[in-house]
C-alpha cells in the first residue's frame, strides 16, 4: 500500500505528494521514524532542534493513519542515567 | 542511434566523420530494458559494454538491510559499463531507471578499437576518467556538503549533462526520479529530501515535482551548492 508522509513544524507543513509503497503501516512507521531522526540529525549540526512538529502518515485519500510527533523519535536525556 | 553519445564526446574533443562510423560499428545489437531492472548485478562475468541510447541508469550499491547508495546516474548518451572492459566485472549493479534502450558492445570490438584507433581508444580512457571525476564530486557531497546543498549540486551538475545531450527545455528538464531514489543518490532519506525540495521552492532556488525540475535562479543554486562545473571536463582538447 501506499503511504504519504506529511511533515507539520514551525516551518509549516511539508506535503509528501509521492508517497512510498510499504507492506504494512507499521513498515511506514519505522520509515518515518528514521526520516524524522534524519531530519532533526541535520538540525543538531548546526545547533537548533525543533522538537515541535509531528509527520502524519496518510492514505491516498489524505486521511490521516498515524499521527507520529517527533518527540517520539528521539530520547532526550538532560541528565546522567544511573545504571 | 548514438547522436547523444557524439554530442557529449564532441563537447570534449573532435571527433571525425570516420571516426563516428567506427564507433557506431562497434555495436552489435540493441535493447529494450524495462524500467526498475539490474541490468548487470556486481561480480558477474562481462563479455560486453552498454550504452544507454535512451532512458536513464543508476550505478548502486546495497548494504545488507537494503540501504542503497546510488553512486552514479546515466544519461541518454553515457557509455554506463565502459570500466567493465577492462574490470571484466562490476563491484556495483547498474540498473534501470525508466523504461531503456541500450547498445550492446562487445568487448571483443573494444578490444580491436584500442589496437586500431588509438585516438578513440584515448577517448574512451578520458570518459572513464570523467566517470573517477564525477564520484570524487559526489564523495565531496556526500561526505560533506549539508543536505540542501547536496541536492543542488546534483540540479546544478544533471542540467548541464542534459543540456549538452539536448534535452533541456531552457531552465527545465525532465528528471525521472522517484523521492527515494532522488534521496538514494544523496544519501538522505526521502522525508529529509522532501523536506530540502520544499526549501528550494520556496526560497525561489528550483522547482523539484512530479519527475520534473525548473531552475529558477541558477546563479543562486550554484552559489548554494559551491558548484564548480570543472571535474565535468567540458573544454574541447586534443585528448
Amino acid at each position: 500500500m501506499r503511504y504519504f508522509f506529511h511533515i507539520q513544524n514551525g516551518n509549516g507543513c511539508t506535503r509528501d505528494e509521492e508517497g512510498q509503497e510499504f507492506v504494512d503501516l507499521d513498515a511506514a512507521r519505522q520509515s518515518a521514524l528514521t526520516g524524522i531522526r534524519s531530519v532533526l540529525g541535520e538540525e543538531l549540526m548546526r545547533g537548533i532542534v525543533d522538537l515541535s512538529g509531528r509527520l502524519d502518515i496518510c492514505d491516498a485519500d489524505d486521511r490521516v493513519l498515524l499521527s507520529i510527533p517527533f518527540t517520539e523519535a528521539v530520547l532526550v536525556q538532560r541528565t546522567r542515567m544511573e545504571q | 542511434m548514438i547522436e547523444k553519445h557524439l554530442r557529449m564526446l564532441r563537447v570534449r574533443d573532435d571527433v571525425s566523420l570516420e571516426e563516428e562510423a567506427v564507433l557506431l560499428a562497434l555495436i552489435s545489437e540493441t535493447r529494450e530494458v524495462p524500467a526498475k531492472t539490474n541490468f548487470i548485478r556486481a561480480g558477474q562475468r562481462l563479455s560486453s559494454s552498454t550504452l544507454l541510447l535512451e532512458g536513464m541508469m543508476c550505478r548502486h550499491k546495497d548494504l545488507r538491510e537494503g540501504e542503497r547508495q546510488i553512486t552514479d546516474l546515466h544519461l541518454a548518451g553515457d557509455f554506463v559499463d565502459l570500466h567493465g572492459f577492462t574490470l571484466k566485472r562490476l563491484d556495483h549493479h547498474l540498473m534501470t531507471l525508466t523504461p531503456c534502450k541500450v547498445a550492446i558492445v562487445p568487448h571483443e570490438r573494444l578490444k580491436s578499437l584500442s589496437e586500431h584507433h588509438p585516438h578513440l581508444s584515448r577517448l574512451y580512457w578520458f570518459c572513464t576518467n570523467m566517470d573517477a571525476a564525477s564520484h570524487r564530486e559526489w564523495e565531496l557531497s556526500l561526505g560533506r556538503r549539508m543536505a540542501i546543498a547536496r541536492v543542488s549540486h546534483l540540479l546544478c551538475e544533471l542540467r548541464i549533462r542534459f543540456e549538452l545531450v539536448g534535452m533541456t527545455n531552457g531552465p527545465a528538464f525532465a528528471l525521472p526520479l522517484t523521492q527515494v531514489e532522488l534521496a538514494e543518490c544523496v544519501g538522505l532519506t526521502p522525508v529529509h529530501v522532501n523536506r530540502i525540495v520544499r526549501q528550494l521552492r520556496e526560497r525561489g532556488l528550483a522547482d523539484v515535482r512530479r519527475g520534473h525540475v525548473k531552475i529558477l535562479d541558477l546563479p543562486g543554486l550554484e552559489t548554494l551548492a559551491e558548484f564548480d562545473p570543472n571535474y565535468l571536463y567540458l573544454e574541447k582538447l586534443p585528448r
